[in-house]
């Protein structure tokens, strides 16, 4: 067993399969990323690279015909992927919640939104004091004074009531819309108050601004910032753009078809990428008051049913050497950096043992 | 708000669609090439006799004027006398009505909840063997002709097994009070418990003939739609709340699932009316669907239709409620 190397997350060889009739879709090829509490990790990469089965995966929501067929998730002293549901029913949305991509479509459309959000908070509940009275050893709805229950439900609007005003949205004209009367941005900032309700320890964001529009984006991500750095809440945000990750993140993850083929702080990341893929990649974004024309990656994405051998990124590598298409580079920390940049990476350029 | 002049406009349209029912079966039943005179007395009369037959029924006047002669009935409630009995026809209709009102709502709450729960099943358990059963059973619904199979469980529960009666709806020995008509309403109402259970008895098989094809495609479509639900989007979100599964399904997943099926209620709803035409002659039920048949059979056509009128009434009411419901399940339909 290798070393703990973050104290909230610990993704290592994580490896989704998903079978299909054209094949078995090998969508997470070991996977390695880590975050500490109240730390902000950014995963970025191609559409299809496995940004959101990592997210999926760590919320254990993996679906048929998709499953885990390897490598550990460590929160805090558990294991995920070893715990049966019932146990990650308590962890999910209490200690580990999730906002996705289209906020519209993740409501309940015959719902009305405070109701949604009431849920969540009173799920948590329940499942906080389940834990506390198998802690104590009795069961836990043992002696509950009557009308306790009726206490709580209103205390749990009042929360949600909070929370609603707490992300910019008027409670009295909020609580009682359903999904489809709110417009994207409302309904993620809904989506954001019932995430946020329960107080997680982590807040897994899947790409959560890239159905917006683009000036929503940006209050989206402010209020975002704002409120996970009250409540000092660690954040894993998916996204594909680079400068979303770059203003929001302390650490980026790059992915490349379902490695992480290089990892480290927003600083070496951007100032000394090693990988020739996030070297590609950030030579694809666009500078203002640069006019030479922008450069992109040769080549497409792979075919994950049938993945190139060895590293993954060769058949596109402008640095390909002979031994990149024979084994899968280890994924290792890059040499005479400073151990709080975590700079590590998946490529044979930069393999110690040579 | 919204929902009460939604339901205004809905009404106001439903006169407009018995109305036209009402022209239609007027017309064709005067114009098909048949005449109940001759019915009535036979090959042989002599003209003069015809001719005062005619004059009597009022089948000497141009069809327009009979067309108003009888609209002007219907607003004073009065669907004009059977040429066969010369007795009213609504006293008739109201006499059968009750029955097939009795089948037909004991045969959509079996088809409902029995085809609600196998379609649920089905797909939570999706290729498990309740999925493959329910499938099975429902591919049967849909292709097996009712009157064939009516007759088969007469042959198996009633001739071999002698559990259930083969038909009618309460034993000949039996002199149950009549006070609404509906025979089991009535049996609660007076505390007659035997005649109760001894109709409860009676409904079974043809309950089961009459619902079979429409629980067959509420599930089916039930499965389907549950399916799609389970990959929605919210579905997922319900999950990463932490909830358990069956409150995942029960509470998130079921009530979207069932927004198609309720449209399909209305229109089996419909289906089982025409139906109730056949399993009412099978099972000897004394019903509105075997009244029809046998007026058209003596071609009474007041009877026929004063009893298509009501045929069209009930399935536009059915049809108001399924609407209404369906406005009420989902918020979307309502602005």
């Amino acid at each position: 067993m290798q070393r703990r190397r973050g104290d909230l997350l610990d993704v290592s060889g994580l490896k989704v399969v998903f079978d299909t009739y054209a094949g078995q879709v090998k969508a997470l090829n070991g996977v390695e990323l880590w975050m500490n509490h109240g730390e902000r990790l950014g995963v970025v990469g191609e559409t299809g690279c496995g940004k959101s089965v990592t997210a999926l995966s760590v919320m254990r929501l993996i679906e048929e015909p998709g499953r885990i067929t390897g490598g550990s998730i460590l929160f805090e002293d558990r294991d995920l992927v070893l715990l049966p549901e019932n146990v990650l029913n308590a962890i999910r949305g209490k200690d580990i919640a999730m906002i996705f991509q289209e906020p519209v479509a993740a409501l309940n459309p015959v719902m009305k939104v405070g109701a949604q959000i009431v849920e969540n908070i009173e799920c948590q509940r329940k499942s906080a004091a389940s834990v506390q009275a198998s802690r104590k050893g009795g069961p836990a709805s043992g002696n509950r004074p009557q009308g306790r229950v009726g206490v709580q439900r209103i205390s749990s609007i009042q929360i949600m009531r909070d929370m609603l005003s707490h992300v910019g949205l008027d409670w009295q004209r909020t609580e009682n819309l359903y999904p489809h009367e709110l417009s994207g941005g409302m309904a993620q900032r809904v989506m954001i108050a019932m995430a946020l309700s329960s107080k997680p320890k982590l807040l897994i964001a899947d790409e959560p601004t890239s159905a917006l529009d683009v000036t929503i984006q940006a209050q989206i991500l402010n209020l975002l910032n704002s409120l996970v750095r009250e409540t000092q809440t660690a954040v894993l945000l998916i996204t594909h753009a680079m400068g979303v990750a770059a203003q929001f993140c302390d650490f980026i993850a790059v992915m490349y078809a379902g490695n992480v083929v290089e990892y480290g702080s927003i600083r070496v990341i951007f100032n000394n990428p090693l990988h020739p893929y996030t070297k590609g990649l950030l030579k694809a974004v666009p500078k203002i008051g640069k006019t030479d024309e922008l450069q992109s990656i040769p080549g497409i994405v792979p075919d994950l049913i049938a993945p190139p051998d060895g590293c993954r990124f060769h058949p596109r590598c402008p640095y390909r050497r002979p031994e990149c298409d024979k084994a899968q580079p280890r994924f290792e920390p890059a040499r005479g950096e400073a151990e709080t940049d975590r700079h590590h990476v998946a490529c044979f350029l930069y393999q110690q043992d040579q | 708000m919204e929902l009460g002049s939604f339901i205004i406009k809905r009404l106001s349209l439903m006169v407009l669609v018995i109305f036209g029912v009402l022209i239609i079966v007027f017309v064709v039943t005067r114009i098909i090439p048949a005449d109940p005179v001759g019915a009535i007395l036979g090959g042989n009369a002599p003209p003069e006799t015809v001719d005062a037959m005619r004059h009597q029924l009022g089948l000497d006047k141009p069809i327009f004027a009979q067309l108003l002669d009888y609209l002007g009935g219907i607003f004073r409630g009065n669907l004009g006398n059977s040429l066969v009995s010369s007795r009213p026809v609504m006293t008739d209709i109201m006499e059968f009505l009750p029955a097939t009102i009795e089948l037909a709502i004991s045969s959509i709450i079996f088809a409902v909840v029995l085809g609600i729960v196998l379609g649920l099943l089905s797909a939570v358990f999706r290729n498990r063997f309740i999925d493959h059963f329910s499938r099975v059973f429902s591919i049967l619904g849909i292709s097996l002709p009712g009157f064939w199979l009516g007759l088969i469980l007469i042959l198996i529960f009633y001739y071999r097994l002698g559990w259930l009666p083969s038909g009618g709806q309460y034993d000949m020995f039996l002199f149950p009070t009549r006070t609404t008509g509906f025979i089991l309403l009535d049996a609660a109402i007076h505390g007659e418990w035997d005649v109760f259970f001894n109709g409860i008895k009676h409904l079974i098989l043809p309950t089961f003939i009459l619902g079979y094809s429409s629980t067959a495609s509420i599930a089916r479509i039930m499965r389907a739609s549950m399916l799609d639900v389970l990959h929605q989007n919210y579905i997922r979100t319900a999950r990463a709340k932490g909830l358990p599964r069956k409150v995942v399904i029960l509470r998130h997943a079921l009530k979207n699932a069932l927004i198609p099926v309720i449209t399909i209620i209305g229109l089996e709803f419909g289906g089982l009316l025409s139906g109730a035409v056949l399993t009412e002659t099978i099972f000897s039920w004394p019903g509105l669907g075997r009244y029809i048949v046998n007026s058209l059979l003596t071609l009474d056509y007041p009877a026929i239709s004063g009893g298509t009128i009501f045929i069209a009434l009930i399935y536009s009411v059915v049809n108001l409620a399924v609407d209404i419901l369906y406005a009420a399940v989902d918020p979307r339909m309502r602005s």
